[in-house]
């Protein structure tokens, strides 16, 4: 199995995929919850939509203004979403987020950590 | 798809005529310059020539100011700790904020309880004056150390001014020339330089090869000893091929550098009036000092710069950004933040360095695909309203 942080200076494919063509980018109109977050350090900035029919998440969306990793990791993080339960979201973890992704370099840990921090301000925001 | 280099000021493209010219010296012409026999003979003719193409790039006095080393690094920590060390290993070294890790983290490994450094910081344009440095001078100064030219903005220092003021101080005085050599017109012994750095990766020569200039009569204590090369600075069996090549790498920026000079500064001017006429909220970074002729550094607000780079880079076009999002504690780019940029543009700057080879339509390229990127990488931010 890919580890979730590697010692590479460069993306994965997988990863540069993600920053060419972000999948489920822009807003909601009226979505079920939304997360804020931001990375003091590096200024990246995010948004989170989700909405749920029942229990389950039907559309993730999100917004970003930040590096290839936090694009990465919070496209990687809207396509995890779908289907999911707030309880399955909850269990979501940064080195499931960098796993999807093949992997992500050990110095962009915190951006996987940041969409994670997003996804639980998300569902803050619902409760 | 047609690839576009604009990445210069990392590193060049080794030139024909270098390789060419490094070629024999992989094969037949393999010897020991230091050997007293045919083969040592012809590996030394070849390294003096190389040496004095370098001096005379420089306008150095003598060939044998120029001490080869493995490249811009090398020569930075060797002027550094070698006048330091020659000066008694203590005292104060005066140098600015916007130089190159080289510099600075050498000064950093320095800092002691017997030496002491003081970072001038720049202008909004990357400048330190000669009257900055003439208020920060002390008695106990050992050295000043400021770039001539800047590796991420291209700012020029104002180096002439800053070598005669140390002159008259009896101070002695170091730049590193790495991105400046080629570009613009150098006379160490008119200026009054002690200590000047270069690099052959970045004169289209071949990466492990560079040179410190040291002044007859500047005094230098070596960093690595052994076999006494390099007039017992710089022990060593010397790089013969990487030598040659930097020979040939001085030689053809000596001809061919004013003229290329010229071009590349109006090749800049196309590339940074279009952007800023097709691309709106863009600053030039450094734009109000003389700078580098082929380096832009541009900040395009609302958007990131790690992102823009890699849509640059999937349509075959390598720039570098300023903008490092690494773990928490990595700063962007040490010197915009000198400079004072704002952290939107710290965070949407991107380096287009031009080079020998750029061409009108490399930067037609880079107008016909930059606009777009801007634009998809802004469409993608969080709305104000949407942002705390």
């Amino acid at each position: 199995m890919t580890p979730a942080f590697v010692d590479a200076h460069h993306y994965s494919e997988t990863v540069l995929g993600h920053i060419a063509e972000p999948h489920n980018v822009g807003a909601i109109e009226r979505p079920d919850a939304v997360g804020r977050g931001t990375n003091p350090s590096c200024g990246d900035e995010v948004t989170l939509y989700l909405r749920f029919e029942g229990e389950r998440v039907a559309e993730a969306k999100m917004e970003i203004l930040g590096c290839g990793a936090i694009t990465a990791s919070m496209s990687a993080l809207t396509d995890m979403a779908g289907g999911k339960t707030a309880e399955e979201l909850m269990a979501i973890t940064p080195e499931q987020i960098a796993e999807h992704l093949g992997g992500l370099p050990r110095h962009k840990r915190h951006c996987a950590q940041l969409a994670q921090r997003v996804l639980r301000d998300a569902l803050k925001d619902r409760a | 798809m047609k690839r576009v280099y604009l990445d210069h000021n990392a590193t060049t493209p080794v030139r024909p005529e270098v390789a060419e010219a490094m070629r024999p010296f992989l094969g037949a012409l393999f010897g020991n310059p230091n050997s007293i026999h045919g083969f040592g003979r012809e590996a030394r003719a070849a390294v003096e020539e190389a040496r004095a193409r370098a001096a005379a790039l420089i306008g150095a006095a003598e060939p044998e100011e120029i001490l080869f080393t493995s490249g811009g690094t090398e020569s930075d920590n060797l002027a550094l700790r070698g006048a330091l060390a020659a000066a008694g290993g203590s005292g104060h070294i005066l140098t600015s904020a916007v130089e190159h890790h080289a510099v600075l983290d050498t000064c950093k490994a320095l800092e002691s309880g017997k030496i002491r450094v003081t970072c001038l910081p720049p202008d909004k344009a990357g400048r330190v004056t000669a009257g900055a440095v003439a208020g920060a001078l002390r008695p106990d100064t050992r050295l000043v150390s400021v770039m001539w030219g800047n590796n991420e903005v291209g700012t020029l220092q104002p180096v002439g001014e800053i070598a005669a003021l140390c002159r008259e101080r009896g101070v002695p005085f170091h730049t590193d020339a790495v991105q400046a050599l080629g570009k613009v017109p150098m006379n160490v012994r008119e200026l009054g330089v002690d200590f000047l750095s270069a690099s052959a990766h970045k004169i289209n020569g071949p990466k492990g090869a560079g040179f410190l200039y040291v002044r007859t009569g500047a005094r230098l204590a070596p960093l690595l000893t052994g076999g006494g090369q390099e007039r017992d600075l710089r022990s060593g069996t010397e790089n013969v091929p990487g030598i040659v090549g930097l020979g040939e790498a001085c030689r053809l920026a000596r001809e061919e550098g004013p003229a290329q000079a010229r071009a590349l500064a109006a090749l800049r001017e196309r590339l940074e009036s279009a952007v800023c006429e097709r691309i709106p909220d863009v600053v030039v970074n450094g734009g109000a000092a003389e700078r580098l002729p082929g380096t832009s550094n541009l900040s395009f607000i609302g958007a990131e710069g790690e992102t823009l780079l890699i849509r640059l880079d999937l349509e075959g076009i390598a720039v570098s950004t300023g903008s490092a999002c690494s773990a928490g504690s990595t700063e962007p780019s040490h010197v915009l933040v000198a400079m004072g940029l704002s952290l939107e543009a710290l965070r949407g700057s991107l380096r287009f360095s031009l080079g020998w080879g750029s061409t009108e339509e490399d930067v037609g390229r880079v107008l016909d695909v930059l606009p777009e990127a801007v634009r998809r990488v802004r469409a993608m931010a969080p709305k104000p309203e949407a942002r705390r």
